[in-house]
C-alpha cells in the first residue's frame, strides 16, 4: 500500500499545483497607488495615515492607496532590483537621505507634484530634512520620519558626579591616569569628545571598582554603515568632515585621527562590552536597558522604548538627553517619492499633496512616527506622551548636518564600515584604516569624476 | 537500442527546459554584466569595458581573503558535518524507541531559515540577555563570542548544528537502502566493527558521501544569511565570505559590473571540484 | 529489513551520540519557543528565566497585526514548498535514470545542471527580477515554485544518480524481459527501491523551499510572500520584535515537522529485493 499512497501523492500534488497557479495573476484597479514602506513603528504609523486616507479622502480624490512592505533585511537591495527593472509594480518608493543619489535618477522630482508653498507643499518641513532629500538642488522625497543622535546618559549616576566630591576626586585622578589630563566632571550638556572618553572610564568597573555600572559607555562598533553615522558625529564634533575643498576626500585628518582615538581609546581600556564589535542599535539599548552602562551615543527613537516603564523597568524615568558631545548631530530622513515607472501618476500625486499637510503630519506623529515637522513635534498634547519630540527638533535645527546625498553616498559609509569597523576591534591600527578608506574613497571620487 | 535512447532523451526533457527556460539567461546575462561599467543607478545603459572588471577584482586584495576565509570556513564545518553526520546516521541505523520523533528532532535546526535562525542567535549569544553567554559566563568563560578572537569559530559551531542534520539525512537514507549480503558476507569473515565500515559501508556509500560533502561544501562555501545577520562580514573584513563579498560588490558599493565578474571567477574556482566530485559520484558502470 | 545485526556502533554508545546531537541540535529551535511565549521583560532578563507565566501576545501579533496576513504568508509556503517537492522528484528521477542507465546527459547535462548550485544568489535577483517582471511570474506562487526547483535541481539529481546507480540492475532487466516498458519498469521498480532517497530529497527540497529567503525576497511584492520572508518583517530598523519573530518561527516549523514526520516512514527500503522477484 505505501508505494501507492507515495506515488499517488506526488501526482495528486502536481495536479492540484497545476491547478492552482494560474488563480493569482491578477489586474490591479488603475487608482491604486502602491507605497513601499518598511516595517516597524514607520509603518506602524503610517498604516493609520493610510487607513484615515482611504476613508475619508478615496471618494473625492479618486486614489487609493495599498501600503506594501518589504522586508528590512534587503530593503534596499529589493528597492534597487524594482526600480533597475524599471518595474511599474511600485507607484512610490521609499528612500532615505543617504540612499537617495541611488534612487532619485528612478524618481520624479517633486517640483511640479506639490505645492509650492504653504499646505501640500515641502514647506511645511524642517528645511534640514527637506535638504536631506533633496538631490542636485531638487527635492525627491517627502521627509516623513527624520533621525538623529543623542546622549543618552543615566541622570542618577551622572547627576551624583557633578554633586558628589569623592566621584569627583576620583574622575580625575583616573583621568590623570590612563588619559594624561586632569579633567574634572562636567555636565553631559557640556561634554567635549574628551569628556565622553573620561567618563567612559570612569564608570568602567576593571578601572575605578566603585562603579555602579560595569561599562562606561556602549559603542556599535559592527560592520553597518549605520554605525558609520554615529562615528560621524564625533568626526564632525571635532572640527573634521567626509571632505575638504569640493569633493576632496578628508578622511586622513588629524580631526578623523582624534575622531576615531575617541572610539579606540574606549575599545583599548574596555569601556565598552568586548562584544561591541558585532553590536548594532539594538545590542546598544539592551546594554544600556540591563543597566551596565552609564550612558551612550544613540539614535533618537531609542528614547520611547528606554523610558518605558514595561519595557525597560530598571532605566524607565533616569534617561536623560543631551547633545553628542562635540554638538554635532548626524541628521537624515525617510520618506517617500514618486518612481519614474509609476502608472498612476495622477493618483500619487494627489496623496503626496495629502502627506505634505500639518494635518496629516500630526496624525503620523500621533500614531508613532518622527515627521520633521515643527508643528507635529513641538505640539503640547503630543509632548506629554512623547517628551524627546520638542527635544529632537531643536537638536536637529540647532547641531544638525548631513553628511552629503551624492549617488556614492552608500559606497563612502561602506568603504568606511569595513576600514573603521577594523579599527574599533583593534585589529588595524587607525592611521592605516583612515589611510586605507581615505584612499579607496578618492579612488571611488575619481573614477565617477568627482576629484580630478 | 534507439527505441532506448528516445526514451532517455524524453525522460531528460522536462530538466532541460527548466534549464533553458530560466537559467540560460541569468546566466549569460552574468557574463554579459561582467564585461560593462554597470552600476545600480547607470544599469540600463553601460558601457562595454573589456576585460576591466576582472582586474580590478583580480587585484582586490579584499577578493583572496574573502576567498581563503570562505575556504577555511567550508573545509572545518564539512569535514565536521560528515563525520558527524556520518556517525549518527550509523547511530540511528537500527531499530530505537521513538526512533522518528528522535530524527525529526535532529532534523529541527534545518528547519528554521538560516537568516531567521542567525537573528535568534544574535539573542542566543547576546552578552547580557544571552542565554548562551549567560550560562559561559557564569561559568567562567568568555562571553562575547561574536568578537574577535572566537568570531569565525561562533560561526563555524553554527554551521554545523544548523547543517549536519543535512549530511545526516542524506547518508542515513544511504545507509538504510544497503543492501545485508555484503555486510553479513564480512561478518561471516570475521570481520570487525570498524573492517566492515571500512571495507564494505564507505565504498557503497562513497556516492552518497561525496554528494552530501560536495552539497554542503558549495553551500557552505557560498554562505551568506547567518553570517550576512551574525557580523555583516565584519570586524573589518574578518568574517566575509565570498558571497558576502560579492552582495557588497553589488549593493553596497553598487558595481553590478564587478560583481558579476567576481561571480564568474568563483564559477570558474568552483568548478574543479564540481567536476572532480561528479566524476567520483558517478560509476564506471553506463 | 535492516537489523541489528551490522550495528557498528553499541546500543548505549549510539543512545548517547544521538541523545547529546538531539539536544544541542534541538536547542536552538526549543529556545526560539521560549523566547515565543515570552513577555519583552522576560526576553531581555538576565539570568536567562526557565520558569515564566507564558504569554500569547506574540502569537497575537502574529496572525492579527493590523497588515501582516501571516496565514496567507502560511498557505503560500505549503502550496509553493509542496509543490516544489513534489515536481523535483518528477523532474529529476526519470532524468538520473537516464543518465545513470542510458549514459546520456552524464557529460554535458548533469554539470550543467549541477553547476546551479555553484552560482551565488545574490547577483541573480536582478537578472531573475527583469525575466520575473516580463513574462508575469512575479509575485507569483508559481514563479517562486521554478526558481526553487532549480535550486534543488542539483541536489535532486546528484541523491538519484547515487540511488539508481546502486540498484541491482537484474530486476530491470527482467522487467524488461518480462515486457514491462521503461516507464512501467521506473515506476513499477525504480521508484519503489529508491524510496528512502525519495525520501531525503522531498524533505531537503521541502525545507530548501521553505526557508528559501533571498529570491522569495526578491521576486515577491505582497502576493506569493512566504513565510520566511513574512517572518522577518518583525525585523524592524529599530532593533529585533524577539518575541515576534520567535513565534512567527515557531509557527513557521510546525508545517515542516509535520512533513518529515509524514515522509520519514520512506526513509527505509521500499521492498526486499525477493519479493519483487
Amino acid at each position: 500500500m505505501r508505494d501507492l499512497t507515495m506515488r499517488g501523492c506526488v501526482f495528486a500534488l502536481c495536479a492540484a499545483v497545476t491547478l492552482i497557479m494560474p488563480a493569482q495573476i491578477s489586474g490591479q484597479s488603475p487608482t491604486t497607488v502602491r507605497m513601499v514602506y518598511w516595517p516597524g513603528p514607520e509603518s506602524d504609523a503610517m498604516r493609520k495615515v493610510v487607513d484615515w486616507y482611504n476613508a475619508n479622502r478615496t471618494p473625492a480624490d479618486g486614489t487609493k492607496v495599498e501600503m506594501v512592505l518589504f522586508s528590512r533585511e534587503g530593503f534596499f537591495d529589493k528597492e534597487a532590483a524594482v526600480l533597475a527593472a524599471r518595474s511599474s509594480e511600485v507607484d512610490m518608493v521609499f528612500t532615505a537621505s543617504y540612499i537617495l543619489g541611488r534612487h532619485a535618477p528612478h524618481m520624479d522630482s517633486l517640483q511640479k507634484a506639490v505645492a509650492a508653498s504653504g499646505e501640500g507643499s515641502l514647506q511645511i518641513f524642517l528645511p534640514s530634512a527637506r535638504d536631506s532629500l533633496s538631490f542636485q538642488g531638487k527635492p525627491y522625497a517627502i521627509p516623513m520620519d527624520v533621525s538623529n543622535h543623542f546622549l543618552y546618559y543615566r541622570s542618577d549616576y551622572l547627576d551624583r558626579l557633578l554633586t558628589d566630591s569623592a566621584w569627583q576626586r576620583r574622575y580625575t585622578d583616573i583621568a590623570q591616569r590612563e588619559l594624561g589630563k586632569a579633567l574634572a566632571p562636567k555636565r553631559p550638556e557640556d561634554w567635549t569628545p574628551e569628556d565622553f572618553v573620561a567618563a567612559a572610564l570612569f564608570f568602567t568597573k576593571t578601572i575605578n571598582p566603585d562603579s555602579p555600572t560595569e561599562f562606561g559607555t556602549v559603542l556599535q562598533a559592527k560592520n553597518l554603515i549605520y554605525n558609520v553615522m554615529i562615528w560621524d558625529n564625533f568626526l564632525y564634533g571635532l572640527g573634521g568632515s567626509w571632505f575638504g575643498s569640493g569633493f576632496q576626500p578628508a578622511l586622513n585628518t588629524a580631526a578623523a585621527q582624534r575622531a576615531l582615538d575617541v572610539y579606540v581609546t574606549i575599545a583599548q581600556k574596555k569601556a565598552t562590552p568586548a562584544g561591541s564589535t558585532a553590536y548594532e542599535y539594538g545590542e546598544a539599548n539592551e546594554a544600556f536597558r540591563t543597566g551596565k552602562v552609564a550612558f551612550m551615543v544613540q539614535w533618537s527613537a531609542a528614547f520611547h522604548e528606554l523610558d518605558d516603564k514595561t519595557k525597560s523597568p530598571q532605566v524607565a524615568g533616569k534617561v536623560k538627553l543631551a547633545p553628542v558631545p562635540g554638538k554635532k548631530t548626524h541628521v537624515h530622513a525617510l520618506g517617500v517619492g514618486i518612481s519614474t515607472y509609476s502608472g498612476a501618476k495622477a493618483g500619487v500625486q494627489k496623496w503626496a499633496r495629502f502627506l505634505a499637510t500639518t494635518q496629516a503630519m500630526r496624525m503620523y506623529a500621533q500614531a508613532g512616527g518622527i515627521p520633521p515637522v515643527r508643528a507635529a513635534l513641538t505640539d503640547p498634547a503630543l509632548a506629554k506622551s512623547r517628551p524627546e519630540f520638542p527635544v529632537i527638533a531643536e537638536h536637529v535645527e540647532k547641531y544638525g548636518y548631513v553628511e552629503t546625498t551624492i549617488a556614492e553616498t552608500v559606497p563612502i559609509l561602506e568603504i568606511l564600515a569595513k576600514h573603521l569597523s577594523a579599527a574599533w576591534a583593534l585589529q588595524v591600527v587607525p592611521k592605516t584604516a583612515l589611510d586605507r578608506a581615505n584612499g579607496e574613497i578618492m579612488q571611488l571620487l575619481k573614477e565617477k569624476g568627482y576629484v580630478k | 537500442m534507439a527505441q532506448e535512447r528516445r526514451l532517455g532523451y524524453a525522460f531528460l526533457a522536462p530538466l532541460t527546459l527548466l534549464l533553458l527556460g530560466l537559467a540560460v539567461f541569468p546566466g549569460l546575462y552574468a557574463y554579459y554584466l561582467s564585461a560593462l561599467d554597470a552600476t545600480l543607478e547607470t544599469f540600463r545603459s553601460p558601457r562595454f569595458t573589456g576585460l576591466t572588471n576582472y582586474v580590478r577584482i583580480l587585484t582586490d586584495r579584499e577578493f583572496y581573503d574573502a576567498i581563503g576565509f570562505s575556504l577555511r570556513y567550508t573545509v572545518v564545518v564539512v569535514t565536521l558535518e560528515v563525520v558527524l553526520g556520518l556517525a549518527l546516521a550509523i547511530a540511528l541505523n537500527r531499530e530505537l524507541r521513538g526512533k522518528r520523533i528522535l530524527i525529526s528532532l535532529l532534523l529541527l535546526p534545518l528547519m528554521v531559515s538560516p537568516a531567521l535562525l542567525g537573528i535568534m542567535f544574535r539573542l542566543t549569544l547576546n552578552e547580557f540577555i544571552g542565554t548562551v553567554s549567560y550560562y559561559l559566563r557564569a561559568s567562567g568563560f568568555p562571553a562575547n563570542l561574536l568578537a574577535p578572537p572566537y568570531v569565525p569559530y561562533t560561526l563555524m559551531v553554527v554551521d554545523v548544528i544548523q547543517w549536519t542534520p543535512f549530511t545526516f539525512l542524506i547518508l542515513y537514507a544511504g545507509l538504510r537502502s544497503i543492501p545485508d549480503e555484503p555486510v553479513e558476507a564480512a561478518v561471516v569473515d570475521g570481520a570487525g566493527g570498524w573492517q566492515i565500515l571500512r571495507f564494505v559501508i564507505l565504498p557503497l556509500l562513497q556516492p552518497l558521501l561525496l554528494t552530501a560533502g560536495f552539497l554542503r561544501g558549495i553551500d557552505a562555501f557560498k554562505t551568506f544569511d547567518t553570517i550576512q545577520v551574525l557580523t555583516a562580514g565584519g570586524p573589518g573584513s574578518l568574517t566575509t565570505t565570498a558571497s558576502i563579498y560579492v552582495y557588497k560588490m553589488a549593493f553596497l558599493a553598487g558595481h553590478l559590473g564587478r560583481a558579476n565578474a567576481a561571480v564568474v571567477l568563483l564559477l570558474f574556482l568552483l568548478s574543479i571540484p564540481m567536476s572532480q566530485a561528479i566524476r567520483h559520484i558517478l560509476r564506471r558502470t553506463p | 529489513m535492516t537489523g541489528a545485526r551490522w550495528n557498528l556502533l553499541h546500543t548505549g554508545g549510539a543512545w548517547a551520540l544521538a541523545a547529546v546531537c538531539g539536544v544541542m541540535f534541538s536547542f536552538p529551535v526549543l529556545n526560539t519557543v521560549l523566547t515565543s511565549l515570552k513577555t519583552a521583560a522576560d526576553i531581555s532578563s538576565a539570568p536567562p528565566k526557565w520558569v515564566f507565566t507564558p504569554t500569547f501576545e506574540h502569537y497575537a501579533n502574529v496572525f492579527y497585526a493590523a497588515g501582516y496576513r501571516f496565514s496567507q504568508f502560511l498557505a503560500n509556503s505549503i502550496l509553493i514548498s509542496l509543490a516544489c517537492s513534489a515536481l523535483l522528484v518528477v523532474v529529476c528521477l526519470p532524468a538520473a535514470y537516464s543518465i545513470v542507465r542510458f549514459g546520456i546527459g552524464r557529460a554535458r547535462l548533469l554539470p550543467a545542471a549541477v553547476s546551479l548550485r555553484l552560482l551565488p544568489p545574490v547577483t541573480f535577483a536582478v537578472p531573475f527580477f527583469i525575466v520575473y517582471s516580463a513574462s508575469g511570474l512575479l509575485d507569483t506562487r508559481t514563479g517562486l515554485v521554478l526558481v526553487n526547483l532549480l535550486g534543488n535541481v542539483p541536489l535532486g539529481l546528484l541523491i538519484f544518480v547515487s540511488f539508481i546507480q546502486e540498484l541491482p540492475q537484474e530486476l530491470e532487466e527482467s522487467a524488461f524481459l518480462d515486457g514491462a516498458s521503461a516507464v512501467q519498469t521506473l515506476w513499477h521498480i525504480v521508484f519503489p527501491l529508491a524510496y528512502p532517497g525519495i525520501g531525503a530529497v522531498a524533505i531537503l527540497t521541502f525545507i530548501w523551499t521553505w526557508n528559501e529567503f533571498l529570491f522569495a525576497l526578491m521576486l515577491t511584492i505582497n502576493k506569493a510572500t512566504t513565510v520566511t520572508v513574512g517572518a522577518s518583517l518583525f525585523v524592524t530598523a529599530w532593533g529585533v520584535l524577539w518575541g515576534d519573530v520567535a513565534a512567527a518561527i515557531s509557527v513557521a516549523v510546525v508545517p515542516t515537522l509535520l512533513f518529515s514526520l509524514f515522509v520519514q516512514r520512506y526513509l527505509v527500503r521500499g521492498i526486499t529485493l525477493g519479493a519483487v522477484r
